[in-house]
């Protein structure tokens, strides 16, 4: 779907323009006003929400609280995974001549200053680590094989930060897009890419559209879509970024605010017991979860 | 209505005169201080640039915590180098076409040309890396760089304004410049020679005694920057100490947010500026010798989110009292286990 996307970006339409951008921002400054009153963030202390934590905010806030380093409920491979596959296909979008492997993936990590790969790795058993990498190269090697080369036109960027700051910088919203293609100031359309190493989860669109709506806020000008790739099943989907679309995703992190301001007040964070419970670190502790399962 | 006389539309004949009488301010504020140094004090060479200076206004605690070597150059990686490639290529690129360039193509074809003769030092590293078949390693650095171009463009907009020039280390195009020195003052007492850097990413316009010129900071990443006035005032009195001519703008850009804030410089940027370098100073000198009377290495901590990560949070008393507090992590409080 990308090859047909670069050859034809006529089909991905123009992007949302000032006037819906101008409404999400009021939107998400009105929620950022009142929350900051009530959670008392402030420059230096700021609140600090990303995709993960607004989905989390939004699905259980107490899972949202959840100490970070214990938010993989201690299995890392998924993350490992995740961020093989994330770095391959980025090294395909870079445009070598041949496609790259998983060992290729692992040294872009680490020459790009994330050794959280490589470190996991050799705390594995040889047996263990060849098993993962194996696993990585089932996912990586057919997704990069029908990678399709990108024009230097469409600007390809990796890991290109995102960055909105609300309240005066009392609040602030990041993301980092593992693809951005085209948009100002070139001529053609943006298309963000996001990069899965599982199965498609309806999340993943959540996910892309808080990305179109840093994007087009930063930029003036949305995205005219979000191409997912899935590899853990080879799922694709392609989303334009209506300004519906925009402003639901701007309703999202105003309602993360709206739920945030009272937990950091010091008040309780409710559980909302949902399908990913199972793998919550908090579920042997957490009533909610318990009486759900 | 009248400009005053800290408008830079009045001070603007006299530019040179003007940075004249920065330097002389803060040289004789430098001597002061120097001049207060225990005799058995050896500070070393101080270098003064934004990161030091970013560093005191955090924590002068864990600024002086460095000990008196300072800050040293990490040596050559992919994102140490992004910045310099990503300026070296653009400033090729746009003296050969007036096209909008590529970011990677543009980033690929600077490293294919330096090959064959590298004239600056982040040529060499590039040309080693090819040298080695490190083709990770280039990928990486082609990738930061680009992702560093591309920001740029697209915050400071295409075309460029008239009479950009990229500060890198070869310039040799009409589309390049080199930075300026670091400023040596020369102070009476020789035992501590200071050097003052300015590192602007660009300069628009020529500069000239008229100082119509402006000086501009480009950051792919703002991350969490101090207020941007803060960081305007170091660059207008460094670039000033360093040319030796008052720059009539300080422009900063950030890629993450698409910020684009130009500041008019005037003289009361250039005094909090001053006072930025001389903190930067003094704290150094302080690492150097001995403790005041009824003070310790800590007294004026200034405790935050990075007490986490600071190597002397362990001796820290406001660092300690910061961390008992129940703990929060990104503006919300954690929830433990059990």
């Amino acid at each position: 779907m990308l090859a047909e996307l670069l050859a034809s970006p006529a089909r991905l339409g123009p992007g949302a323009g000032p006037e819906v951008l101008a409404e999400a921002c009021s939107l998400l400054e009105s929620a950022a006003a009142a929350g900051v009153a009530v959670g008392g963030w402030t420059v230096d202390e700021p609140l600090r929400l990303a995709k993960r934590s607004v989905r989390e905010l939004l699905t259980c806030p107490r899972r949202a609280l959840v100490d970070s380093s214990l938010s993989a409920g201690g299995d890392l491979t998924n993350l490992v995974l995740g961020d093989i596959v994330d770095a391959g296909a980025k090294l395909a979008t870079l445009g070598p001549r041949v496609p790259p492997t998983v060992d290729d993936a692992v040294g872009f990590l680490a020459a790009s200053g994330s050794t959280f790969v490589s470190d996991h790795l050799a705390s594995l058993s040889s047996e263990a680590a060849a098993e993962l990498l194996a696993e990585a190269a089932a996912r990586l090697d057919p997704l990069v094989a029908s990678w399709p080369a990108v024009p230097g036109a469409w600007w390809p960027r990796v890991e290109e930060p995102a960055r909105l700051r609300l309240a005066g910088g009392a609040i602030v919203v990041s993301g980092k897009l593992d693809i951005l293609l085209g948009g100002p100031p070139t001529p053609l359309p943006g298309l963000v890419v996001e990069l899965k190493a599982g199965r498609w989860f309806d999340a993943v669109r959540y996910d892309g559209h808080l990305y179109a709506l840093l994007v087009g806020l930063r930029d003036g000008v949305a995205p005219a879509a979000v191409l997912s790739v899935c590899a853990g099943d080879g799922a694709t989907q392609l989303e334009p970024i209506r300004a519906e679309v925009l402003l639901h995703a701007a309703e999202r992190v105003a309602e993360a605010i709206t739920v945030a301001a009272p937990l950091a007040a010091g008040e309780p964070a409710p559980a909302r017991p949902n399908p990913t419970c199972p793998y919550c670190p908090l579920r042997p502790t957490c009533p909610e979860a318990q009486a759900a399962a | 209505m009248t400009p005053t006389p800290t408008e830079p539309a009045t001070r603007r004949g006299e530019a040179v005169g003007w940075a004249d009488g920065v330097r002389t301010d803060v040289a004789g504020r430098i001597e002061e201080l120097v001049e207060g140094l225990a005799s058995d004090a050896d500070p070393g060479a101080v270098y003064v640039g934004w990161f030091a200076a970013a560093e005191v206004a955090g924590c002068p605690a864990r600024f002086r915590a460095g000990g008196v070597d300072g800050w040293d150059f990490p040596g050559w990686s992919p994102q140490s180098a992004a910045a310099s490639v990503g300026r070296s290529a653009l400033a090729r690129c746009v003296d050969r076409s007036s096209e909008l360039p590529d970011p990677l193509g543009t980033v690929k074809a600077w490293m294919r040309d330096v090959r064959s003769s590298p004239t600056s030092y982040v040529a060499e590293w590039v040309t080693h890396l090819s040298q080695t078949g490190d083709r990770i390693g280039l990928a990486a650095t082609a990738a930061l760089a680009a992702r560093w171009i591309a920001g740029f463009v697209r915050v400071v907009g295409w075309p460029f304004p008239e009479k950009l020039a990229l500060v890198v280390d070869d310039p040799d195009s009409p589309s390049a410049r080199r930075g300026p020195p670091p400023w040596r003052p020369r102070l009476s007492t020789r035992r501590v020679p200071v050097s003052v850097a300015s590192k602007p990413d660009a300069i628009a316009g020529t500069v000239a005694p008229s100082g119509r010129f402006d000086v501009m900071f480009h950051r792919p990443n703002s991350r969490d920057d101090l207020a941007l006035a803060e960081r305007a005032a170091f660059e207008a009195t460094a670039a000033s100490l360093a040319i030796g001519i008052v720059p009539a703008h300080v422009v900063l850009s950030a890629a993450d947010t698409g910020e684009r804030l130009r500041f008019p410089v005037n003289d009361p940027l250039l005094t909090r500026g001053a006072d930025q370098v001389v903190e930067v100073i003094r704290h150094r000198l302080r690492a150097a010798g001995p403790l005041a009377p009824g003070t310790t290495e800590f007294d004026d901590a200034t405790p935050g989110p990075a007490c986490r990560y600071c190597p002397t949070a362990d001796d820290c008393g406001p660092g300690q009292q910061w961390l008992a507090r129940p703990r929060r992590h990104n503006g919300l409080p954690v929830v433990s286990l059990g």
